[in-house]
């Protein structure tokens, strides 16, 4: 590359700053809005799939009117009699509205004798001391849920409204980091009856009921015998669900890159249309040709200045869409995605920049832009030497 | 240095006209001849000095600049002629407004290998001898009449060519202007350029140093 | 459902789409410069040519190099959709998913050796005053056209059949001696005659390119290069696995590999594709070949193969 030449491109870009900047704001903008649905998606994907690492190998919901209801806890005995089951655990959590704040919390009972049905939520309670909290009204909160409680001037306990409106007051015993999302910083972890309280789940009822079973090429049969058992259950499996949900980011993300790409198509077939040369540079070409520029080498120059221009833009629209998706956590794409909504509802995205998905932007973008600049480039390098003589 | 034989040059009009601008041209010009191409306006001089600069082709014909026929060559090495053999000056001097008075100068040497400082140096040094010394930076628009021949001119000598061609050089200047060019021109000659001054300013008719008037009236010599 | 919508195959999909229809567009034109191109006359006809043919050369050139830049993506995609398809541990079963998909692959690597050759004699043209081989390129650019028209219809094929449900074979199956295919027929030459084959073929070219022997030195370039493919996955990639059960030509591309595969492959068809064309510039052009940057990457290529093995030697005090 000629340093010269370079610099001449630099400064030509300077000389046309309005059009540039406006061509370049606009690809800038596109870039970013690509960039913020593929980084959305690539983030919540990499959530879901630390999520689905921890998921049971199969849970059972009771569907009450094609909603989900509470499960009779005793269905448990019968599943762990289905061959190749190692166990089936009642699990009893829910969402807790936090009107104040206006935040869900995930509440998430626990026997804190027995070891949990979540190696995670082991790790969370391990360094907790049970003993000087028998026969108290306890729990144990994610980072984000301190976080909540201390901007509301909750320090020491937490006062739970409960279903009939009563009010329930709950010691706070101590913090836990957050790991995996599922037991992510918006989760409290509380004794089981006490959860029970709380979200109204009598005795001998469950939320749902968790499945592990030990050969991973027998969880489908397991599945299907459980469901005839209890034709009332929807029955999930974790490959289900990882199925599902990949297939689900591959083509939403598919389909909204095949949308943009016919916008961005469109949007320069207009640009090709709009933007011929304008007199000014077709006289300076003209000039250029006349003192012994070759036609390659203002087809080189024209070349680099798009180049510039698109790949300034490209870096900034990568930068807007870090911005919108990482720090503002994508208001309105999130929703493109719903059907994540249903397994975990409020979490932070997690920062995911792979450079692999930044190249595929590029390779999605660039060559467009680059394609939309060579027909005048072209025309302007073929105008004839002799043109600034007449 | 400069010979043309039999050379014709024919635009064409949309549908089946035509515009004959060169008919039948033939010439010849030494080596540090300084020569003087006269014809009214529509005569053929431009297009006469766009073929001797590789700038078009010729309908017929052949031209043969400092020892290469260069009305057949591709693009690139007809740019490559231009940008090495000839200099040129245009009547509206065709600067970059936009652009400073030494960066006009670099123009032509942009794209070659030369490193940027020598360049600018070269420019410099040309400038200042043709009498530039100040507001070297300012913008080209903003340069006097008289500073922006001498841009002008100085962009036409950088890259060192052998022959100079100025198409109507002194039509948009005055009298005190025009005497400026013809010192320069004298210099110029002295140091062995072949030069060839399109005009039909009377002053070039009889000046003491044109070696030789060629007449040109609708496209074909007189 | 078809892998049409994953980002990676759209991508893919999208630039090919687009460079096949800007050869579309060129089309007429180079139909034209190929019939009626000619330096010699001074027709406006001819001087609006020549303004196409400027258009056409910067256009293809463009395309080319784009083109070639592709294949290294193409090469990353199937590496990436192994993790998509059931069965794949790397780009062998994604490339064998469909029948069809392994004359994709070759018909991509022919297209390097086209498309670089197109591109130099390009350059060649470009470099003489008389454009010598104006006509002759674009009549290849023609031919390049139907060429990248049937890639893309094989492109398409392809990524219509890929079917994340389907299984497929990974590469300890298909690269076996075991298996039935002319493929297994030749992995089951006897390693030291290929390895034999494979070191006296360098030695030609090395010496035949010393000597100035432009033909020979093609002709062995030509010969080398399915012999190295067959020696990288019989011998070089098990050493590189450091087992002597794993051939595959694939698994080298990924990542546990510190993706060497891309450098060695790198390597192999730049140097072939380098003296191959200086041999092709000799001729065409009857000047000096130079021969000196192929032979640094083919023995590049021979010197990172080669380590691999003796590195293993070293480090154990055994071949495999
Ligand atoms: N590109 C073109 N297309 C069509 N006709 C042209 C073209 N260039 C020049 N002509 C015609 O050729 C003839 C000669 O033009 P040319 O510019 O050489 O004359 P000139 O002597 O330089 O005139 P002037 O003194 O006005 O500059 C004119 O009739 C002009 O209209
Ligand atoms: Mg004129």
């Amino acid at each position: 590359m000629n340093p010269k030449l370079l610099t001449f491109a630099l400064e030509a870009i300077g000389r046309r700053g309005g059009k540039n900047a406006a061509v370049g704001i606009i690809f800038a903008l596109l870039v970013a809005l690509l960039a913020s649905v593929l980084l959305t998606s690539r983030s919540l994907q990499s959530e879901v799939e630390k999520t689905l690492s921890a998921l049971p190998d199969i849970t059972v919901q009771k569907l009450q009117g094609g909603r989900q209801g509470l499960i009779e806890s005793d269905r448990v005995y019968a599943i762990e009699t289905i061959p190749g089951v190692t166990w089936a655990r009642e699990r009893v959590w829910g969402y807790y509205y936090f009107q104040n704040a206006g935040v869900n919390f995930t509440l998430v009972g626990l026997d804190f004798f027995l070891p949990a049905y979540e190696e995670s939520l082991n790790a969370a309670i391990r360094n907790f001391d049970i003993a000087t909290w028998m026969d108290r009204d306890f729990m144990i909160v994610g980072e984000g849920v301190e976080r909540t409680l201390h901007a509301n001037y909750y320090k020491e306990y937490f006062n739970f409204i409960l279903p009939d409106g009563a009010m329930k007051k709950v010691e706070l015993a101590g913090t836990f980091a957050a790991g995996t999302a599922l037991q992510s910083s918006d989760t409290i972890l509380l004794p089981v009856t006490l959860a029970r309280t709380l979200l109204n789940a009598p005795e001998g009822l469950a939320t749902d009921i968790t499945v592990a079973v030990a050969n991973p090429e027998e969880v489908a049969m397991v599945a299907t015998k459980i469901s005839r058992l209890y034709p009332d259950t929807r029955v999930i499996t974790k490959t289900d669900l990882a199925g599902s949900y990949q297939n689900l980011f591959d083509y939403k993300g598919g389909l909204f890159l095949s949308l943009f790409i016919t916008a961005l198509a469109s949007f320069f077939i207009l640009l090709l249309d709009k933007s011929g040369m304008g007199l000014a540079e077709r006289r300076e070409i003209g000039i250029l040709r006349a003192l012994g520029w070759r036609m390659e080498e203002v087809i080189r120059l024209k070349l680099l200045e798009s180049g510039i221009v698109a790949f300034t833009a490209y870096l900034l629209g990568i930068f807007i869409a870090l911005g919108y998706v990482f720090m503002l956590q994508a208001p309105g794409i999130v929703a493109l995605f719903e059907g994540y909504s249903v397994l975990k509802p409020a979490f932070e995205l997690p920062v995911v920049i792979d450079l692999s998905l930044l190249g595929l932007i590029f390779l999605a973008t660039v060559p467009l832009y680059m394609a939309a600049v060579i027909f005048p480039a072209w025309r302007a390098a073929t105008i004839d030497a002799d043109e600034v003589m007449r | 240095m400069i010979r043309l034989t039999n050379v014709s040059k024919i635009y064409p009009l949309s549908g089946a006209d035509s515009v004959t601008a060169l008919e039948n041209v033939s010439l010849s010009i030494r080596e540090g001849e300084l020569v003087v191409l006269k014809g009214i306006s529509g005569s053929g001089k431009s297009t006469l000095l766009a073929l001797i600069a590789a700038m078009t082709k010729p309908t017929s014909g052949d031209v043969v600049v400092a020892g290469r026929s260069v009305a057949k060559l591709p693009d690139r090495f007809a740019s490559d002629f231009r940008r090495n053999t000839i200099g040129m000056i245009f009547q509206k001097f065709n600067l970059l407004g936009d652009l400073s008075a030494i960066d006009n100068v670099t123009l032509p040497l942009i794209p070659t290998h030369e490193s940027a400082s020598d360049i600018k140096e070269r420019a410099y040094r040309i400038l200042k001898s043709l009498g530039v010394k100040k507001r070297l930076g300012s913008l080209a628009k903003h340069l006097s009449g008289g500073e922006q021949q001498r841009v002008a001119i100085a962009r036409a000598l950088v890259g060192d060519p052998a022959i100079i061609l100025a198409d109507e050089p002194t039509a948009s200047l005055d009298r005190k202007l025009t005497l400026d060019f013809v010192e320069m021109l004298k210099t110029m000659k002295q140091s062995g350029k072949t030069i060839v001054i399109a005009t039909h300013d009377p002053l070039f008719f009889d000046l003491g140093i044109v070696d030789r008037v060629i007449e040109i009236d609708g496209g074909r010599l007189a | 459902m078809s892998a049409f919508l994953t980002p990676d195959t759209l991508v893919l999909l999208l630039i090919e789409g687009l460079l096949l229809a800007l050869m579309a567009v060129l089309l007429p034109s180079l139909w034209r410069l190929a019939r009626r191109f000619d330096i010699g006359r001074t027709t406006p006809e001819q001087y609006a040519l020549e303004k196409r043919a400027y258009l056409a050369g910067t256009l293809l050139r463009f395309m080319l190099w784009v083109k070639i830049a592709l294949f290294v993506y193409f090469v990353y995609a199937l590496d990436h959709l192994s993790g998509v398809i059931t069965g794949a541990m790397c780009a062998a079963g994604v490339i064998n998913a469909w029948d069809y998909g392994p004359l994709l692959l070759g018909w991509k690597l022919a297209g390097l050796y086209l498309f670089g050759s197109w591109l130099v004699l390009h350059r060649l043209d470009l470099s003489r005053e008389n454009l010598p081989f104006s006509r002759l390129k674009f009549r290849l650019a023609l031919g390049l056209a139907a060429f990248m028209g049937v890639e893309f219809a094989l492109l398409i094929g392809y990524l219509d059949a890929l079917d994340p449900a389907t299984i497929v074979s990974c590469c300890g199956t298909l690269f076996s001696t075991a298996n039935v295919s002319a493929l297994g027929t030749l992995l089951a030459i006897p390693k030291a005659w290929l390895l034999g084959v494979f070191y006296a073929l360098f030695a030609l070219i090395v010496a035949s390119a010393l000597l100035r022997r432009s033909g020979l030195a093609a002709l062995f370039s030509l010969l080398f290069l399915p012999v190295a493919l067959l020696a990288i996955i019989s011998f070089f990639s098990t050493y590189v696995y450091e087992l002597p059960t794993h051939t595959c030509p694939f698994c080298l591309l990924q990542k546990e590999y510190g993706y060497m595969g891309y450098l060695l492959y790198f390597l192999l068809f730049a140097g072939t594709f380098s003296l191959l064309s200086a041999a092709l510039a000799a001729k065409l052009v009857q000047e000096k070949a130079r021969f000196a940057l192929g032979l640094w990457l083919l023995g590049g290529f021979v010197a990172l193969a080669t380590w691999y093995p003796v590195g293993f030697y070293l480090k154990n005090g055994v071949f495999l």
